[in-house]
């Protein structure tokens, strides 16, 4: 009974502080040692490719084996992005320098955003190095990218500036399954980013 | 003097007091208010809350010596504006868009605000101070 209890107990109490996997989840059959066992899927983060703010080419390879944070934007957004980027900048300024954490912010507006244009809006806020990216291409190619964030980017003529998008912020872990998702216009939203993101740099801290 | 006359002066003073601050002070007090939640609704995303800006990105307005130019933020908070400025010793250089929505009198009450809240200001920039300097400027 007793050490029942405590295998229980073990195999739980770790897994109460780790962050959840969001999004879709599918069970897969494979073959293990002439058994068949069942196992789950997560949901990952598909391939990317992106040019950043040095006119660099920047890919979902870039971010293997990093926890990132992604959002979408546009620089001249005179609505929720200034927000956002108030609220990132507080997340950078803590994890600055920090070689297991990045920050991936896509410009949902390549026509005006060109990387001369990413690179001195990075500047203004304060922002050198390759830690935070910030990053254009194919307006469709970013479209479909902030889909598979599972968060809304595109084109409104009713919007100020011609464009919407989400506020979020997403966190992707270092196998980018993602692990959070917060209100990036609000000081509390940006609060509990910076938790859940001590919570998953424990995670690989443990192992 | 009775206790009783003396308490009916005091309330008499007390009175005086209340109705002669109460004309221009609720006036004051009405700018300001609206000028606050229009600031909030239209400039405190980039000016931030505090009014300090953002970085070299947006800059600051609270302890801004841009203050100085007032009939140009008065412009500047309907028409918007482009191209470099410096404030502080600090140059920006991103363009502020245009605010058409806002009438006469929601740019004197965010102009009261701001110099009442920041410029060392005690008094309303009324609408029609207001209404004067934007149609110098109107484009």
């Amino acid at each position: 009974m007793v050490p029942a209890l405590a295998a229980l107990l073990a195999a739980c109490s770790p897994k109460d502080d780790r962050l959840p996997i969001l999004g879709e989840r599918e069970p897969v059959t494979k073959t293990v040692d002439g058994k068949t066992v069942t196992d789950t899927a997560y949901y990952s983060i598909p391939p990317f490719r992106f040019t950043n703010q040095d006119g660099k080419v920047v890919s979902d390879r870039d971010y293997d084996g990093k926890i990132y944070i992604a959002d979408f934007f546009f620089t001249t957004c005179p609505t929720i992005c200034p927000k956002m980027k108030t609220q990132m900048k507080r997340v950078y300024d803590k994890y600055r320098g920090n070689p297991d954490l990045r920050i991936l912010s896509h410009t949902i507006d390549p026509q005006h955003d060109t990387p001369e244009v990413l690179k001195e809006f990075a500047k203004g806020l304060g922002v050198a190095g390759e830690q935070w990216q910030f990053v254009t291409g194919p307006k469709e190619e970013i479209f479909k990218t902030g889909k598979s964030y599972m968060v809304v980017a595109q084109e409104d003529k009713a919007a100020p500036g011609g464009l919407i998008h989400s506020g979020h912020f997403i966190l992707v872990d270092k196998d980018k399954h993602v692990r959070g998702m917060y209100d990036g216009t609000t000081e509390e939203g940006a609060d509990k980013l910076m938790a859940d993101i001590d919570k998953l740099l424990a995670e690989y801290h443990h192992e | 003097m009775s206790k009783a006359f003396t308490g009916g002066f005091l309330v008499l003073i007390l009175g005086l007091l209340a109705s002669c601050q109460s004309e221009e002070e609720i006036k004051r007090q009405k700018y300001f208010v609206e000028g606050l939640r229009l600031y909030t609704q239209h400039c405190a995303n980039c000016h931030q809350p505090d009014g300090k800006g953002l970085e070299a990105l947006y800059p600051p307005l609270n302890g801004s010596d841009y203050l100085v130019n007032k009939e140009k933020v008065i412009c500047l908070i309907r028409y918007g504006m482009s191209g470099p400025i410096e404030v502080n010793g600090r140059r920006f250089n991103r363009p502020m868009p245009a605010n058409n929505q806002l009438t006469d009198i929601d740019v004197a009450a965010i102009t009261t605000f701001i110099y009442n809240k920041w410029g060392n200001e005690k008094t309303i920039t009324d609408v029609r101070a207001t209404t004067r300097v934007l149609d110098k400027c109107r484009k």
